[in-house]
C-alpha cells in the first residue's frame, strides 16, 4: 500500500511536471546511459574539437593562451591538462581548495597542468579580482584563466564544479562534476607515469 | 552556486528556515511551513520573496565577496495550503516557483522553474490554544507544542535532471524527511517560539550531471539540523486588530554528503541568520499579512560553504475557521 501510494504520488507529480521536462529526480535511474549519449566532442574518449583547442583563454595578466598551445608545449609537453570550471561560489572554492591542497601536491612533479577556468567574469581584471579575493592569485601550480568567449563552457558542456581532463593527445578522459575529487585522482593516476 | 547552486541552496535554506512569526496556535503564524491556528480548518497562504546574494562563506568560515560586477538575486512565489485533518492533526503543502535573475560581469542567465515541493503533517499536543493574557495559575504557563513530519519532494530542476548547465537549477534533486519540534508560548503581549528540526536525505542514484551522462554512483546529502528562536511582541490596535513584531535567530547545518558511502570533504554547510517580521491580523483573524527581513551577517564565522543573503518576504494568508 505504501508503494502504491508513493507511485500514485509520483505519477501525479510527473503528470503535473512532465510537461516542463522535469521529473527525472522523482524516480532517479541507476542505468549507465553513457553509451546512448550519441557522442560529441565533450565526452570521455572523444578528441576535443578544433574550436575548443583554439579557444582563447585569458590569464590573470591579460595574456591569451589556447588549449592547443598548452597541449603542444615543446618544452614541457603535458600528459594531461585539467580544466576546472569555476564561478567563484562556495562549492567552487571548496573544490578548488581540495584540488590545490590534496590533488595538486601529489602530482607537482608530473607533466600535468591544472587550470581553473572562470566562465563568469567579463574581463581578466574582474577575474584577477575574484582570484585574489578567493586567495588563488599567484597560487603555485594553479593557473587561473578566463574563458574569454565562452567556447570551453559551451563546447565542453561546462557547468559549475565541472572537471574536464584532456590527455596529451587531445582526447577527453573525464568530463564530470568534481564531487570529492576521487574520479579526478583515478583518471590522473591512469594518465601520469 | 552559479546561480545554479546558489539558487538551489538558497531554496533549501528558505524551505528549511522560513521566517517564523510567533503565536501560530492563536492565528499569528506564517512563513515557512504553514501552521493552522487551533480553531482553523483551512488555510491558504502566499509568500513572495526576493533574496539578494552578498558573497559567501568558505568552508573555513571566511566571508568572501562575490566576483566583481556580480548581482545575484532569486525571486520566489510560494503558494501554500494547510488543512485540518482532525482535532490535533493538520497537513500542509507548499511549492515555490523560483525565478533566478543573476548578472555577472561576463554572463547573464535568467531562468525560472518550480522548486522542491514540501508536504507535511503537524500534530498538536494540546486541545486548546494556550495563548493567555495573564498568568493566573500554573496551567496558564502551558505552552503549545507541535510535532512535525515533512517530506521534501524533488520537483525542482536539479543538477541531475535534463539541464543544459547549472544556471537553470531550482531544486536539489533529493527526497528528504524532516522532523520538527516546535514549542511556543504567548502571554500577551509577548510570544516566544523555539523550533528544532532534523532532516535526513534519502540516498539516490545519479547517472547524469548537468545533462551529461556519467558512470552511475549513489549519492546521499548530509543530514540537516536546524534551530530557530523567535521573540514577538503584539500590539492590539483600537479596532482589535493585532500588529506583531517578531525578532528571530536561526541556525542551519548540513553534514557532509556521501558518494558511494565515502564522505565528500567538499560538502556540508552552516548558515546563521537573523530575522525581523511584522505581521498584521484584523480582529476577525481570517486574514494575516506579513513582511519579513532575513539577514545573514557578512562576517567571518557566521556560515560555512554557503552564500550570505538578505531575504525580503511579503506574505498573506487566509484562514477558514471551524
Amino acid at each position: 500500500m505504501c508503494c502504491s501510494f508513493r507511485r500514485l504520488l509520483v505519477s501525479l507529480l510527473m503528470l503535473a511536471l512532465g510537461g516542463c521536462g522535469m521529473g527525472d529526480d522523482l524516480l532517479p535511474s541507476d542505468s549507465d546511459l553513457r553509451a546512448v549519449s550519441g557522442g560529441g566532442a565533450y565526452l570521455p574518449g572523444e578528441p576535443v574539437g578544433e574550436a575548443t583547442r583554439a579557444a582563447p583563454l585569458e590569464t590573470v595578466d591579460g595574456a591569451v593562451v589556447r588549449l592547443d598551445e598548452l597541449l603542444n608545449d615543446p618544452l614541457e609537453p603535458p600528459r594531461a591538462v585539467v580544466l576546472y570550471f569555476t564561478m567563484w561560489c562556495p562549492i567552487c572554492l571548496a573544490h578548488t581548495d581540495h584540488l590545490y591542497n590534496q590533488v595538486l601536491p601529489r602530482h607537482a612533479s608530473e607533466p600535468v597542468r591544472f587550470l581553473v577556468v572562470d566562465y563568469v567574469s567579463g574581463s581578466w581584471v574582474d577575474m584577477r579580482g575574484a582570484a585574489q579575493a578567493n586567495g588563488y592569485l599567484g597560487a603555485a601550480g594553479l593557473e587561473i584563466v578566463r574563458d574569454a568567449e565562452g567556447v570551453l563552457f559551451d563546447r565542453l558542456h561546462g557547468a559549475m564544479g565541472q572537471v574536464v581532463v584532456v590527455d596529451g593527445e587531445g582526447v577527453i578522459r573525464m568530463n564530470a562534476s568534481y564531487r570529492d575529487g576521487g574520479e579526478l585522482e583515478a583518471v590522473l593516476d591512469r594518465l601520469l607515469p | 552556486m552559479a546561480r545554479g547552486l546558489r539558487c538551489l541552496l538558497a531554496a533549501l535554506a528558505f524551505l528549511a528556515s522560513g521566517t517564523a512569526v510567533a503565536a501560530s496556535c492563536c492565528g499569528g503564524g506564517g512563513g515557512g511551513a504553514p501552521v493552522l491556528p487551533k480553531d482553523g480548518a483551512v488555510l491558504w497562504d502566499l509568500n513572495a520573496a526576493v533574496e539578494h546574494y552578498h558573497g559567501f562563506w568558505a568552508q573555513d568560515g571566511r566571508w568572501l565577496p562575490d566576483p566583481p560586477g556580480a548581482r545575484l538575486s532569486q525571486y520566489r512565489l510560494t503558494p501554500g495550503h494547510a488543512r485540518r485533518l482532525g482535532d490535533r492533526w493538520q497537513a500542509y503543502a507548499i511549492l515555490p516557483l523560483v525565478v533566478n535573475r543573476n548578472h555577472y560581469s561576463g554572463r547573464e542567465a535568467d531562468t525560472e522553474g518550480p522548486g522542491d515541493l514540501s508536504l507535511g503533517l503537524w500534530y498538536e499536543t494540546f486541545d486548546e490554544a494556550t495563548c493567555v493574557y495573564k498568568v493566573r495559575r500554573p496551567a496558564d504557563l502551558r505552552p503549545s507544542i507541535y510535532l512535525g513530519a515533512g517530506l521534501v519532494v524533488p520537483t525542482g530542476i536539479s543538477p541531475y535532471d535534463e539541464v543544459g548547465d547549472n544556471f537553470a537549477i531550482t531544486g536539489r534533486g533529493f527526497y528528504r524527511l524532516d522532523l520538527s519540534f516546535d514549542i511556543e508560548k504567548t502571554v500577551y503581549p509577548w510570544s516566544v517560539q523555539l523550533r528544532l528540526g532534523y532532516g535526513r536525505h534519502f540516498q539516490r542514484p545519479v547517472n547524469r550531471e548537468y545533462g551529461v551522462y556519467v558512470a552511475p554512483y549513489r549519492l546521499r546529502l548530509g543530514d540537516r539540523r536546524s534551530l530557530s528562536l523567535t521573540l514577538g511582541y503584539t500590539w492590539f490596535l483600537p479596532n482589535l486588530a493585532q500588529l506583531t513584531l517578531t525578532g528571530g535567530y536561526s541556525d542551519l547545518r548540513e553534514g557532509r554528503a556521501r558518494i558511494d558511502g565515502r564522505l565528500d570533504p567538499t560538502t556540508g554547510l552552516v548558515r546563521r541568520s537573523f530575522s525581523l517580521s511584522w505581521a498584521y491580523s484584523p480582529a476577525h483573524r481570517r486574514w494575516n499579512a506579513r513582511f519579513s527581513w532575513g539577514h545573514a551577517p557578512r562576517r567571518d564565522g557566521w556560515g560555512e560553504n554557503f552564500p550570505a543573503t538578505d531575504v525580503f518576504t511579503l506574505g498573506v494568508s487566509h484562514v477558514l475557521f471551524l
